[in-house]
């Protein structure tokens, strides 16, 4: 058998048992839709839905009506302080608003860390809003507010969330599989049996590691379409640069997953590593919470971990970002012979023939 | 008993020295409130955030304008979240602002300075100064630095009033929480403690238990333990006790960093929260039991039991309230246990997020528990393998 009907044979089986193994099945595409659909629904995948809701009681017909012109927040007006609070124990406002002689009650729930800034900038425009009614304070500063794209159109924070979820879904299916394949094979003794038939290792590579990629790409295809259906997603990637990312950055991941394979000799110890790298990543590469967000040691972190690139290049070719030509080529590159390297280092050690 | 014991000991220490038991049950869930409280914990007192922001000054600021400078100034630096960065032109910053490496864009465009005396003179607000704030919907960093820099000139007006009228009034402002009693009183790290417990109790319950029973009666594990005097209710008990020890150990942990690094409100050493962090632990052990009963194969517990430890922790409101989510998944939230048990806790901390009563709280995990129970109970023989 040739090289490329070895290939083709060896390609024609992974891929066979990666969409016949349902747990990987579950975790390349599953598990990533799960997140998209739980995080675009809470933080705001629909724009009705991130709004804040504000309820309003006042006996002061022209505060009152000063109320309905502040802009930025849905105001709810009620009939009582009463009726105020109990509709946000309900859930039906965020913010409970009572003016009463020059006195302003602001009632909230606290705990939620996505509603802080909206909730505090509201209380701001309120306080500057009432106040300057009783003081005939006239506005003589406007601070417009001006959305701009940072890509190809403006985007929600589902296509945030979505493009963080295919960088994880790309590492998921980069690194455990060579850890599946490199820890587990060998540890089986399945590589060995494999080193005593004819067949080339660049072709158990290329066949194996194909079927990666296609599992990647499935992937983003699916999380893709699921984000446009429930979010009506705005998003029209460029699909050669999707391409080349999703490929490059499957082949980072991947050696990511390999130098672990080196690193550990118990393929447990290796997946078990990988668990601890995944969840550092999830929570420090920027896929669900800004890297603003997080302390400055964690930042640092961030520049260092593989993921955070992987996302920034999603983005980019997803028009959700702006990315340089150069950074787009330069991470591609990386990526792509930092996998070539230790795809080659480790068949050389684990494939080659006694 | 003493087979139970031994049993249980054994259980216990292969546990303890496998990697992803260990990892899981004991290390995850200090690694995970380390990082939610490094994340969440200052956002709103705003301390530890910095965002960068682009000015771009088309005029010199003189005369009331200096005041814009002031605001800016205070704002940024150690005084305030902003680090400002100049700008020549607005395209410059604003490309700056499409490749990330600032967060917002203010303009403050020629002719502000005399708009100001202007609008101020003739005390009207026909004649305005319009600054421009360009940000980028979606991006959370963006939207918050946006939002903040609204705050902070939405009382710009009022301020420059205050310097110009001597009988300015000011009104007094109260803020207080449903949650606690008094709105300062609320702290992030004590509101997220009774979540993080609560997701080591789901590790047990969900993930680990069931996986073990099926994995154990898949192996023909369980077999060979039924041909030595081991019964299969002794090997269940002796599983239980294992999954509740290091759920135990895990706490025991996670109480010992909260109590020394963080300002844990000290609260969660009463009586009341350790029983209702225990209620916790006993209602949510059938569950696991409940999906072993109802789930053939080791690799589809692991899935399901995914979905529902993702489902139970976020849903939950584990780690932040959900208050804003669509119909069906209120249905969810309104349905699972995790949103009773969490609540319990945190009102025992003197936090309440929902209308639920009291009784409700318990109600709802004791009805899943019975189901639960009664589901295993029909299933005893298939789950562990000895019919």
């Amino acid at each position: 058998m040739n090289k490329i009907k070895q290939t083709l044979v060896i390609f024609a089986a992974f891929f066979k048992e990666s969409f016949r193994n349902k747990l990987e099945f579950f975790f390349s595409l599953g598990f990533p839709i799960l997140f998209l659909v739980m995080f675009g629904f809470l933080f705001g995948g629909q724009e009705s839905a991130s709004a804040l809701r504000v309820g309003f009681f006042s006996q002061d017909d022209s505060i009152a009506s000063t109320m309905k012109n502040l802009k930025g927040f849905e105001l709810k007006t009620y009939n009582s302080v009463d009726g105020t609070l109990k509709a946000l124990e309900n859930n039906e406002i965020e913010l409970a608003v009572y003016f009463h002689d020059e006195k302003i009650k602001f009632t909230i729930k606290e705990g939620n860390p996505a509603l802080e800034g909206e909730i505090n900038t509201a209380i701001s425009a309120i306080v500057s809003a009432i106040e300057g009614k009783l003081n005939g304070v006239k506005k003589i500063i406007d601070l417009k507010k001006i959305p701009v794209s940072s890509g190809s159109f403006i985007t929600t924070e589902s296509d945030y969330i979505m493009s963080g979820v295919i960088g994880i879904s790309i590492l998921s299916s980069g690194m455990f599989a060579v850890i599946s394949i490199f820890g587990r094979y060998r540890k089986r003794g399945i590589l060995n049996r494999l080193r005593a038939t004819p067949m080339s290792p660049i072709a158990f590579i290329i066949g194996s590691t194909l079927t990666r990629f296609i599992v990647s790409v499935f992937s983003v295809f699916i999380i893709m379409l699921v984000n446009k259906l429930l979010f009506a997603s705005k998003i029209v990637p460029e699909f050669v640069p999707l391409l080349i990312v999703v490929i490059c950055s499957t082949m980072g991941m991947m050696a990511l997953g390999l130098l672990l394979v080196l690193i550990f000799k118990e393929p447990q110890s290796a997946q078990s590593a990988g668990s601890v790298l995944f969840i550092v990543m999830t929570f420090a590469s920027g896929v669900y919470f800004p890297i603003a967000f997080l302390p400055e040691f964690m930042k640092k972190l961030s520049m260092f971990l593989p993921v955070t690139y992987t996302v920034r290049l999603i983005r980019g070719a997803m028009g959700i970002i702006e990315l340089s030509k150069n950074e787009f080529f330069f991470v591609n590159v990386v990526f792509a012979v930092l996998g070539i390297l230790l795809l080659v280092t480790v068949s050389k050690l684990f494939l080659k023939a006694h | 008993m003493k087979r139970i014991l031994t049993l249980w000991k054994a259980f216990l220490r292969s546990d303890l020295r496998e990697f992803e038991s260990f990892f899981w049950s004991l290390l995850f869930p200090i690694i995970l409130f380390f990082i939610l409280s490094s994340i969440f914990g200052n956002l709103d007192s705003e301390a530890g955030i910095n965002f960068k922001i682009g000015v771009v000054r088309e005029e010199k600021l003189t005369g009331l304008g200096v005041i814009i400078d002031e605001v800016l100034k205070s704002t940024s630096g150690e005084e305030g979240p902003f680090v400002i960065r100049e700008f020549p032109t607005i395209e410059e910053a604003k490309d700056a602002l499409k490749k990330g490496s600032i967060e917002l864009v203010m303009r403050i465009p020629k002719g502000t300075s005399s708009k100001l005396a202007a609008a101020t003179l003739l005390k009207t607000s026909v004649i305005k100064s319009e600054l421009e704030m360009f940000y980028i919907p979606g991006n959370q960093s963006s939207e918050i630095a946006a939002d903040i820099m609204s705050s902070v000139f939405n009382q710009v007006d009022l301020e420059i009033a205050k310097r110009k009228n001597p009988d300015y009034s000011s009104v007094e402002i109260v803020k207080n929480s449903l949650t606690t009693e008094k709105a300062e009183e609320f702290s992030y790290v004590t509101f997220l403690f009774p979540g993080v417990l609560l997701m080591t109790v789901l590790i047990v319950t969900l993930m680990d238990s069931p996986y073990t029973l099926t994995f154990s009666r898949d192996s023909g594990l369980n077999r060979k333990l039924y041909s030595t005097p081991i019964s299969p209710l002794q090997y269940l008990i002796a599983n239980i006790l294992k999954a509740v020890s290091m759920n135990i150990l895990g706490v025991v942990l996670l109480y010992i960093v909260a109590l020394s690094f963080y300002p844990v409100d000290n609260k969660i050493l009463s009586l009341k929260f350790i029983g209702a962090f225990f209620f916790s632990l006993v209602t949510m052990l059938p569950f696991g039991l409940m999906i072993a009963s109802l789930v053939k194969k080791a690799s589809a517990v692991v899935a399901i039991s995914q979905i529902l430890f993702q489902t139970m922790m976020f849903l939950g409101g584990l780690y932040f309230p959900i208050t804003n989510a669509p119909p069906a998944m209120k249905v969810i939230i309104h349905t699972i246990p995790t949103t009773y048990l969490v609540e319990l806790m945190r009102r025992v901390l003197g936090y309440k997020f929902s209308d639920m009563s009291n009784y409700m709280l318990l109600l709802v995990p004791i009805l899943w528990a019975t189901g639960a129970t009664i589901i295993f109970s029909f299933n005893f023989k298939k789950v562990m393998a000895y019919e």
